[in-house]
């Protein structure tokens, strides 16, 4: 591992920084540095904990281990408000910038008690005045008083640093921070390449930390480059020794063995065709998506930011539309007929959602309730739900997918984060639709939980169900699926088959970045 | 392929952008078609002494209008108009000459009538931040509070008073008996509001809380601060409605401020204040406010039934906020 | 922290604590003044809180799911006057229609909501005032009196056995479908869901626009059954007759235990509610209570409620 060229302490230095969230280690001793007029790299999978890393040096989340130290001095990062005294400002993708507002007052949103005059009135002149002074040394060719719902999205993130570095002046830090959490996804060609050159300017007076899961950019735009796997530090490399190859495999690491994901029980999917898209599309989403789903197959979708699979999984469920292309169940056009979750339901989709705790679960109500939510209809005795039969069922459920818990009236709440997404794929097990989308379906639970999930999944597939899945990883992709669809910036960029050989993480990261 | 970046945007925020260009604008247009139609219908309308009663009649609706406006910026609402207003007028009719005491303080009611009105504010503000209790429930409960001690002070009789130069507020008349000094007060508050709107701290915060509250939350402006001092200002606004309505009424009671709650949420959206807060200005009020008045006035001389009236201003509330509503915001519509 | 457990069963707070506050007001306002426990006094709480929880039971799905009403009082001064009208015209033939203009009112407040897509408590504070509009057309803007010769179609409702009446019968009837509803069936177990979480409800594919829909529907049959009861009283009928109940209605339901957030209640709630707010004005009446005070105390106690209830975990930003 060569750290960069700078042989003085580094301006920034984060040391064995580790988070855990409840059970999951997001981060684990992990280090990095940054000295001026440097653009860093922050590369990762999925989960890898960039973001987690980058929003602990922002304030956003309080480190549970490790130092922050900046100019030799450890600080205490505890809210976004000292993160921002020290100079330290993040761009999200999400972006915050008021719509309802102008671009200069949105540059100084929240400290304008440094434009008063007597008698508390603020002074918009001395503010436009400003705008005009940070705008114009960052070479930002932005008119201040434009209403900032008429900026293209580079434009108000140029604006969001903008207001970092004039915040980290007024502050007197010494060297403006700035976090960029994959900054690029939205934004086309052109403006990419603006936003570089920008960045190449700015660096000169900043310190830029700069998340993507675009190698290209990254080998084309920094000058040191660390790679995080599994929330550990795996690698930093400086600007002459990177290359995409070399981050794809540090990226990716060493493959799990395919037992963790029960291949041996893997069966070759039937041959009717359960589920078929026919050029569908969705503005700003994905671009003409055609594949078939094969009964009994479980077909992983793999793609990092930006690649339209949730979304596409979306519209499967009726969440969203789709506003053109073909939809088959069964050989039978349904396009047009499903226009919410309650249609997709009922004609036999499935969805389990990655946020569990919010849309997968009802938190306040009992396991035996949430369970029987998908078959309420069926479990009448005289016309009422009978409550007798809700218990009958969800003990036989509970059994079978080993839901632990003291009692089927217990609080989904209270459940632990691997037996509460056991209640939703109970759920929807009972409700016996056989195509199910699952969205991260062991996100958040722990390793022996997980097993279990992918033992279910794979008897759920030979019971004749079959599965659309969104991994955590490649691996996990690479490791449940019969075939793997490849998604790129909307597009499908190849259908691997999996059936006879696995291919291995490098294979697949190849087309996707 | 850039040009798809542009139309996603203009998709995206042309509901801001519409919000923006009807508020104001399409309320004064509106105002005007108004003014022009029943020029026509009824020809009494376009009247000097018409238009000095139009003005007259809109200038408490103004004013709470304008109170009801700076709330909904901040993305909540004061259903406790009503009450306050109520309670203040009881109070300060006893304050003055009036036929039931042998008080006089004169214009150092209205005074004490704001302050009354500020401090149900303040509650309201601070109940509603420290106990994260909805605008409208918190509103609503500490409206009937109000309504309830304005009743427990007169037991529900009307305090009639006898102070010439107070009833001499809601009768002059400046510019030559043209416009009512009610009107003007209530447009200098308006202009008051105004600027604080514009050029205060507070104002601005309020507008970044009704653009985005999760986006305010990270930048260290103190919210709650800023929620309670606007339901105190509005409280405070309210009050003085009060004490002007007595001016106009000749008498305190508690029944005088019924329906001022409808009509200040109607000239609100009318003016082109959009309910889920952040867009729109405070002289917006006074158009829709303005404008509700013509409306009701306009359907009288035609004849039209006052109960059909509320219907129509019902009808109108209902599809303003179905236009300016940005649904995204809030998510789940309960 | 609604639920305890104590050893081995689980504690409903929300159904113990407001049965635990009836006792103890009953309690309190009969030592004071034995008065309160005389026949004609009970039977006057009755009458109060029957009328109360009847119209309390739709507002109690509305709430459940996480909506409001506002429109209540509107209903009752149109529902009471069209009532009374029909009663004076028609006779018996009144009942079944005042009960489906209930319902359409209702449905016309579910449907605004589900095809504009805007808040409910725009939506009906909007409709409030069509509502208020009709009322006053139909009635002149003054009272409207029952005809003499009509008495009978209404006089068997307030007979009297004891300190009951044929009304407070209505009211068992409706106590007992409705909770059989709530509990029991399809739709009443996806207002609990929808109440408690809409989006996981939504996923799991079942139907949200008509659970709130029949919800609002319910609303409005309620408040037309409950001013059937307010006319047997009052054997009159006038546009004011209405908009007290608003308050007290949404104080009966929400003192009663039901949850502003949503998901949290029900029938059984608001009958606890119904009998502490009549008790609550009767008892204050009996031991001499300034009857001016009673609006503070409704208000305060609205505001106390409602804060125990409330289930802020739901609510990132209170607007």
């Amino acid at each position: 591992m060569k750290i960069g060229s700078n042989s003085m302490d580094p301006f920034l230095n984060m040391v064995n920084i580790s988070k855990s969230f409840l059970d999951v280690k997001a981060l684990q001793e992990v280090n990095l540095s940054i000295n001026k007029n440097e653009i860093v790299g922050l590369v990762g999978e999925n989960g890898a904990g960039k973001s987690t890393l980058v929003k602990i040096l922002a304030g956003v989340y309080k480190a549970d281990q490790g130092k922050i130290f900046i100019d030799g001095k450890d600080i205490y990062l505890n809210n976004p408000q000292n993160a921002k005294k020290h100079g330290i400002g993040i761009v999200f993708q999400e972006q915050s910038i008021l719509n309802n507002m102008t671009v200069y007052e949105n540059l100084f949103l929240g400290q304008e008690k440094f434009f008063l005059n007597f008698g508390g009135i603020l002074s918009k002149e001395r503010m436009l005045k400003e705008a005009c002074e940070i705008l114009a040394e960052l070479d930002i060719d932005i008119v201040p008083t434009r209403n900032a719902n008429t900026l293209s999205f580079v434009q108000r993130e140029m604006i969001e640093i903008a207001r970092n570095v004039w915040l980290a002046r007024k502050s007197k830090a010494k060297i403006p921070i700035i976090l960029l959490d994959e900054p690029t996804t939205a934004l086309e060609q052109n403006d990419i390449k603006f936003l570089f050159q920008k960045l190449n300017e700015i660096k000169k007076h900043t310190a830029i930390i700069f998340i993507s899961h675009r190698l290209e950019e990254i080998v084309t735009l920094c000058d040191r480059v660390y790679v995080l796997k599994d929330g550990k530090n795996v690698g930093c490399f400086s600007k002459d020794d990177i290359s995409e190859n070399l981050l794809r495999s540090k990226m990716v690491g060493k493959e799990l063995v395919g037992e963790f994901y029960q291949s041996s029980m893997q069966r070759k999917a039937g041959e009717k065709v359960v589920l078929e898209l026919k050029g569908c599309s969705k503005k700003h989403a994905f671009y003409d998506v055609s594949f078939q789903l094969k009964e009994g197959e479980i077909l992983s979708i793999c793609g990092t930011v930006g690649s339209g699979k949730e979304a596409l999984c979306k519209a499967i469920f009726g969440i969203t539309k789709f506003d053109s292309g073909e939809v088959y169940i069964d050989g039978v056009d349904v396009k047009g007929s499903i226009n919410s979750p309650m249609d997709a339901f009922n004609k036999g989709i499935g969805y389990i959602p990655e946020d569990r705790r919010n849309e997968g679960l009802i938190l306040n109500l009992p396991i035996f309730e949430n369970i029987t939510l998908t078959v309420l209809k069926k479990l009448k005795s005289h016309g009422m739900v009978s409550r007798k039969k809700q218990f009958e069922v969800t003990e036989k459920m509970v059994k079978k997918i080993d839901i632990r818990s003291a009692s089927i009236t217990a609080l989904c709440k209270n459940l632990s984060g691997g037996n509460q997404q056991k209640v939703v794929l109970g759920k929807w097990l009972l409700s016996g639709n056989k195509i199910l989308v699952m969205s991260h379906p062991t996100r958040g639970v722990d390793v022996g939980a997980k097993q279990q999930i992918y033992t279910l999944m794979r008897e759920m597939v030979n019971d004749g169900v079959s599965l659309i899945t969104m991994g955590d990883s490649f691996e996990e992709d690479i490791g449940l699926a019969n075939r793997i669809i490849i998604m790129k910036d909307g597009k499908i960029m190849t259908i691997i088959d999996a059936n006879e050989s696995k291919p291995t993480s490098v294979d697949l990261i190849k087309y996707i970045v | 392929m850039k040009q798809d970046t542009y139309n996603f945007f203009l998709k995206k925020y042309s509901r801001e952008k519409i919000a923006l260009l009807i508020s104001g604008k399409a309320s004064f247009i509106a105002l005007c078609s108004l003014i022009v139609i029943f020029s026509f219908l009824a020809h009494n309308f376009f009247s000097l002494s018409n238009l000095t009663n139009i003005l007259d009649l809109s200038a408490i609706l103004l004013l709470t209008a304008t109170a009801m406006t700076f709330v909904l910026m901040l993305g909540s609402i004061d259903l406790s108009v009503e009450g306050i207003a109520g309670l203040t007028g009881i109070v300060g009719a006893l304050m003055v000459k009036n036929f039931s005491n042998s008080n006089d303080y004169g214009l150092l009611s209205i005074i004490i009538c704001i302050l009354i009105g500020a401090i149900f504010g303040l509650l309201n503000g601070i109940v509603f931040t420290k106990l994260k209790i909805p605008s409208f429930m918190t509103t609503l409960g500490l409206g009937a509070v109000a309504t309830g001690v304005g009743i427990l002070v007169t037991r529900g009789y009307p305090v009639i008073i006898t102070d010439q130069s107070i009833r001499g507020l809601a009768l002059t008349k400046l510019l030559g008996g043209v416009i009512p000094l009610l009107f003007v007060i209530a447009i200098i508050i308006n202009l008051l509001i105004w600027f604080v709107s514009e050029r205060t701290i507070l104002g601005r915060h309020v507008i970044a809380i009704g653009g985005d509250e999760d986006i305010v939350k990270d930048l260290g402006i103190k919210i709650d601060l800023v929620k309670i001092i606007v339901f105190a200002i509005s409280g405070a606004m309210f009050g003085l409605a009060g004490m002007l309505l007595v001016a106009k009424l000749g008498a305190g009671d508690i029944k005088n401020s019924i329906g001022l709650l409808f009509d200040a949420v109607a000239a609100s959206l009318i003016g082109g204040i959009a309910i889920t807060g952040g867009i729109g200005k405070i002289p917006h009020a006074a158009i829709g406010a303005i404008t509700l008045t013509i409306l009701r006035n306009g359907m009288v001389l035609l004849g039209i039934s006052p109960y059909i009236q509320q219907s129509v201003v019902g009808t109108i509330i209902i599809l303003t906020v179905a236009v300016t509503i940005e649904r995204k915001k809030i998510g789940v519509i309960k | 922290m609604k639920k305890i457990q104590f050893k081995n069963s689980t504690i409903d707070l929300t159904k113990l604590l407001p049965l635990v506050a009836v006792i103890t007001l009953f309690t309190f306002f009969s030592l004071r003044n034995s008065q309160f426990l005389g026949l004609y006094n009970i039977g006057n709480i009755l009458d109060f809180a029957n009328t109360y929880f009847i119209a309390g039971i739709g507002l109690t799905f509305v709430i459940l799911i996480g909506s409001i009403d506002l429109s209540i009082g509107a209903m009752i001064s149109l529902d009471t006057i069209i009532f009374i009208i029909m009663i004076n015209a028609i006779g018996f033939w009144a009942y079944p229609i005042i009960i489906v203009i209930g319902i359409a009112l209702g449905l016309f407040n579910g449907v605004v909501l589900m095809r504009l897509k805007i808040p409910s408590f725009i939506v009906t504070l909007g409709t409030s005032g069509i509502f208020m509009s009709l009322a006053l057309i139909f009635s002149g803007a003054g009272p409207i009196g029952l005809v003499p010769k009509q008495l009978h179609t209404l006089s068997f409702l307030t007979v009297r056995i004891g300190p009951f009446t044929v009304n407070h019968l209505l009211g068992l009837i409706l106590f007992i479908v409705f909770q059989i509803v709530q509990n029991k069936t399809f739709f009443g177990k996806t207002v609990y869901a929808v109440g408690n979480s809409e989006v996981t409800t939504e996923l799991s594919g079942l139907p949200i626009m008509r659970t709130k829909l029949i919800s609002f529907t319910i609303s409005g049959l309620c408040t037309a059954l409950a001013s059937i009861v307010i006319v047997s009283i009052m054997l009159s009928a006038a546009p004011s007759t209405g908009p007290p109940y608003m308050l007290l209605i949404i104080a009966t339901v929400v003192v009663g235990g039901t949850s502003l957030s949503g998901g949290l209640g029900g029938v059984y709630n608001t009958l606890l509610g119904s009998l502490l707010l009549s008790m609550l004005r009767n008892g204050m009446n009996v031991i001499g209570v300034d009857i001016y005070y009673q609006q503070i105390i409704y208000g305060a106690i609205i505001i106390a409620a409602v804060s125990l209830t409330l289930d802020r975990s739901k609510i990132k930003i209170v607007k």
